[in-house]
């Protein structure tokens, strides 16, 4: 039978290959020495990777903290991130801490430490160790710190570092390394202390050993990049020690909350006001808010999830443990089906509400109904101190914006690249999301918020306004079509916005920070986690700005900075409703970052409308004379 | 192990070491590995020659730091060992957790798990990797290794392949994949813990008050697997290599600390493939037991004079294990397995604790003489 045949053929060739092979093996098997013995270069192999991981946590060792109630009576851990002193902790740590307390570091010192926000649900919050002056040069010393990493890339089985103060172990504040590997990723451990609280969703467990003490310490990857905070572990009638199973809080998650907690808020995670259920394998609707968000969007009792914020859902438990990772607001587009339909909606989430905490002391006076955010007396009504979502201190949240600005600022080329920089010319194509383009832009820009700009649509007459800082003319054809001064030009949308960007962004620092600054908390734009500020000078004129929190591909950390902060979208809020500008790419120009390429975005799915593609850029370090002649 | 295997295990084990960094410098061990090998066929003074190049290869990778991607040296082996390993739910009792973890060891279902409370209901369910959801039976239970065989209708073409001889040797690294605290939850992958091979021997233990003893040898890791839900797991060598099971929670007998070891897969294969355990010849290998359930053996005890009163035999029931092995009206039962039974209290809770198929000597004293009679329990008929 020839099938036979073959077979036998088939398995013979690999069979004799297989002997043959045996061969080297057995005459080496001959010539080698004893079994288990490591030859030089492999020990040189080994030896030199265990140098790289003692170099890799010398580079980090100095930014984990021990943190310490002003009783030192708790103790927990915690990681600068930033060299001004802003450190990560767990909010079970600062719970039994306080609002102050000291932070001890690996050089053996402690410093007094101040509570800037906290994040109840996702057991997280910020402190700021208090800097010192360097008795040389009298500027305030920088922290040393650790950069922060991405969570989406770690992978079961990757080595790990714990760090952090088990047992309150270390006299001189140096902290305990523990090595391990990833054990699961994306696990969901439910929480504790009443509704909302401590809630971990798309945890890393790891078997890094992890005991009290270590609680709010980082866990870094072998680059020595903070991927997670670390927070519990599964205990259970084991004592509370180590028992090889650990959770730390995603970076990823905690990135998405610095905003809300940096403005000094209780932070609050998400809800949409509907649970699903996994049935046969599809995600369905099993209950829902009728006056909830999800309703709002339009979805339905028994309508099928599809996805959530761009990830597919496969369970209900997945859409739960990333629901968790989410702060209240959170823009995020829903999709759903019903009768094989497909639908689609963006929403914001809702905030999830916190168990009521009995007030201590006196009695906070009560918004009355209907009072809430409007001025009473000229005056604004005081939130009560610790009502959940909202700005608990206005100064320490102003800090937080300038504090942002000033990592723009540093992203875009620092202090002193900034002080040569007097003003901009660009050439710039207007061109529809089809590619066409529809308008040429010629603008001179300076620092001080003076601008000539000429506007050449392909259909029609070039126009030409010039602001030299009093005077706002328009000009057609060369004639002057349109001309006011003094107030009405100061106010005008155009030379509004020119000027608040040019003096917060661009001009010298603190020259002329406007009246109001504030930090409103978490948003996103362009799908990554950022700080929404609002600004207004003093004469009304208002913008609202999305920065990110640390975006991974701006490319090298500028020095000094703890977090890359570039700019992701700016509206301007002074022209009814105008459609917010995203910033696409950032290209060096002279001694600047320079956003070559712009495009207007609407709503909160931000859909593309015309993009502005910078053809040319000159920086000028003067300003021509004469630019700023008006026609007469 | 031949050369080959001693390579690769070698290997494995710089690429563990070489953790974050392992991809560069795993191949220049690969290069300087062979130069190595060549240098010893060719004589003494090249060796020195090659091992000083490699060494040298090996620092210019090392200066290259930023650049590497991190790199897992463990990641196939997890792969393999996830995609082999099971959920088991079951009954839990008081403290007992009714939850475990088990490896496929068969294309029909076949899968091997630590004996636990979790066989005992009536209720027994395996979760496989992919989410599916499937009634397991009982297939035999083996008391001397504290593992039972379970088995599921359903094709499970990938399963581990079990070794008939040992795999593994102490120094070397292991991943242990388990559902430890239930982590896991449906269609997720289970838990990773890493550990070394601390060294094969023979334990000696206790469980609580029980009497628990795993007579084969065991492989004692020092990764933690003594958790709940842990015991049935998986632990793989770097390579991915099945070298154990996660064995049944039990504390040692000397600082009851919780072990943590394995029961090597080369016993399990011998389980498996129904040979003796061990090499003791007296050993008779694993005890064959048909359904779960709780115990029958057959008699009532004389209970007229309370719970303290001594364990006398009341009545046999005609056909019961206990009238077969020749158990009669009026002995008293002094003992039951390695128990001392001083009252009927005493001998209930014995009593309740047999295994159904599991041979148990009962110690009892007839007039003035002490017989050893050796009952095995049938088990109580499903209605019941």
């Amino acid at each position: 039978m020839p099938q036979q045949s073959r077979s036998r053929r088939q398995f013979s060739l690999p069979a004799r290959l297989a002997f043959i092979s045996c061969f080297p093996a057995l005459l080496l098997s001959c010539l080698t020495v004893a079994r288990g013995d490591v030859t030089a270069s492999e020990l040189a192999a080994v030896k030199a990777t265990e140098a790289r991981r003692i170099k890799t946590i010398q580079k980090v060792y100095g930014s984990v903290v021990a943190v310490f109630g002003k009783t030192r009576g708790g103790g927990g851990s915690g990681v600068i991130y930033d060299p001004e002193g802003y450190a990560l902790t767990n909010y079970h740590v600062v719970r039994s801490t306080g609002n102050e307390g000291l932070a001890g570091l690996a050089d053996g010192k402690l410093y007094p430490y101040r509570l800037v926000g906290i994040d109840p649900g996702g057991d997280v919050a910020i402190i700021k160790l208090q800097q010192v002056k360097d008795s040389k040069t009298g500027n305030l010393k920088p922290f040393p710190y650790s950069a922060l990493g991405d969570d989406e890339t770690v992978r079961v089985g990757d080595f790990v570092m714990a760090m952090g103060n088990p047992f309150v172990l270390a006299e001189d504040f140096a902290p305990t390394v523990t090595l391990g590997v990833v054990s699961g990723v994306k696990r969901y451990q439910e929480g504790q202390g009443g509704t909302n609280m401590l809630e971990y969703g798309d945890c890393i467990q790891i078997d890094s050993s992890i005991n009290p003490g270590n609680s709010g310490g980082p866990l870094f990857n072998m680059h020595g990049q903070v991927i997670g905070i670390n927070g519990r572990g599964s205990f259970e009638e084991r004592g509370r020690v180590n028992v090889g199973v650990g959770y730390a809080i995603g970076i990823n998650q905690i990135k998405k909350f610095i905003p809300d907690m940096m403005a000094t808020k209780v932070a609050m995670h998400a809800t949409i006001k509907a649970t699903f259920g996994t049935r046969a394998n599809i995600v369905v609707c099993d209950q829902i808010d009728l006056d909830g968000v999800a309703y709002k969007a339009g979805l339905r009792l028994g309508d099928r999830l599809i996805s959530f914020d761009g990830r597919p859902m496969r369970t209900a438990n997945q859409f739960k443990n990333y629901l968790t990772t989410l702060p209240a607001h959170w823009p995020a587009e829903l999709v759903w089906t019903r009768d094989g339909k497909e639908h689609r909606a963006w929403l914001r989430v809702a905030a999830a509400p916190y168990p009521k905490q009995p007030q201590r002391g006196r009695p906070q006076p009560k918004p009355k109904p209907g009072d809430e955010d409007k001025p009473a007396d000229g005056k604004q009504v005081a939130p009560p101190k610790n009502q959940p979502g909202v700005i608990r201190d206005a100064k320490l949240n102003r800090a937080s914006a300038e504090k942002v600005l000033r990592e723009y600022r540093a992203f875009l080329g620092g202090e002193d690249a900034l002080a040569k920089v007097k003003g901009f010319v660009e050439q710039t194509d207007v061109v529809t999301p089809d590619g066409e383009v529809v308008a040429k832009l010629h603008v001179l820009v300076t620092m001080d918020g003076r601008y000539v700009e000429t506007v050449t649509p392909s259909d029609g007459p070039a126009q030409r306004n010039i602001f030299d800082g009093t005077t706002l003319v328009e000009v057609v054809d060369g004639k002057i079509t349109k001309r006011v001064t003094g107030d009405e030009a100061i106010k005008s949308p155009g030379a509004g916005i020119v000027r608040l960007i040019s003096n917060t962004l661009y001009g010298k620092e603190g020259w002329a920070w406007p009246k109001q600054l504030v930090l409103e908390g978490a948003d996103k734009s362009l799908g990554m986690p950022a700080y929404r500020l609002r600004i207004e000078d003093e004469h009304g004129t208002a913008m609202r700005l999305w920065l990110s929190v640390d975006d991974p591909e701006a490319g090298p950390r500028p020095n000094g900075i703890g977090l890359v902060t570039r700019m992701l979208k700016i509206q301007s809020l002074s022209d009814g409703k105008s459609p917010a500008v995203a910033y696409l790419r950032f290209e060096q120009k002279g001694p600047l970052l320079d956003p070559v390429r712009k495009r207007i975005v609407i709503g909160d799915a931000e859909e593309p409308g015309v993009s502005f593609i910078d053809r040319k850029v000159e920086v000028l370090d003067e300003i021509p004379a004469g630019a700023f002649d008006l026609p007469s | 192990m031949t050369q080959i295997e001693r390579q690769q295990a070698i290997k494995a084990r710089l690429a563990a070491f070489g953790g974050g960094h392992a991809a560069r410098p795993r191949h220049t061990t690969c290069i300087a590995g062979v130069a190595a090998q060549k240098a010893r066929t060719i004589g003494v003074g090249l060796a020195v020659f090659f091992v000083a190049m490699s060494i040298n290869l090996v620092g210019v990778q090392a200066a290259d730091e930023e650049a590497t991607p991190a790199d897992n040296p463990f990641a196939k082996a997890i792969e393999t060992a996830q995609h082999r390993t099971v959920r088991i739910y079951g009954a839990g009792i008081g403290r007992e957790h009714g939850y475990a973890t088990g490896i496929l060891v068969s294309a029909d279902g076949l899968i091997l798990t630590a004996d636990g409370i979790y066989l005992a209901g009536r209720r027994l369910n395996v979760m496989l990797p992919d989410g599916r959801l499937y009634p397991a039976t009982l297939v035999r239970r083996a008391p001397q290794i504290q593992t039972a065989l379970i088995k599921i209708d359903a094709k499970t073409p990938t399963h581990f392949t079990l070794p008939q001889k040992p795999v593994g040797e102490a120094g070397d690294w292991v991943v242990a994949v388990s559902n430890a605290f239930k982590v896991a939850d449906r269609g997720e992958p289970l838990s990773v813990n890493l550990g070394v091979i601390s060294q094969r021997d023979a334990l000696d233990t206790k469980r609580r008050m029980t009497e628990m003893q795993v007579k084969s040898d065991v492989i004692i890791i020092d990764a933690i697997t003594a958790n709940p839900g842990a015991p049935g797991g998986a632990v793989v060598t770097a390579d991915g290599r099945l070298a154990g099971m996660i064995g049944k929670l039990i504390q040692s007998g000397d600082t009851n600390t919780w072990l943590n070891y394995a029961v090597p897969s080369d016993v399990l294969h011998r389980f498996v493939a129904g040979k003796p355990l061990t090499d003791d010849a007296n050993d008779g290998g694993p005890k064959v037991v048909t359904p779960v359930g709780k115990p029958y053996v057959g008699i009532r005890l004389f209970t007229l004079s309370g719970k303290r009163a001594p364990a006398y035999v009341d009545r046999v029931l005609p056909g019961s294990p206990a009238a077969e092995a020749g158990l009669r009206k009026d002995d008293l039962i002094l003992a039951i397995g390695d128990d001392r039974v001083p009252n009927i209290r005493a001998a209930e809770g014995a009593l309740a604790t047999l295994k159904p198929g599991e041979e148990t000597t009962f110690t009892v004293k007839r007039r003035s003489t002490i017989l050893p009679i050796r009952i095995t329990p049938t088990a109580v008929k499903s209605n019941d």
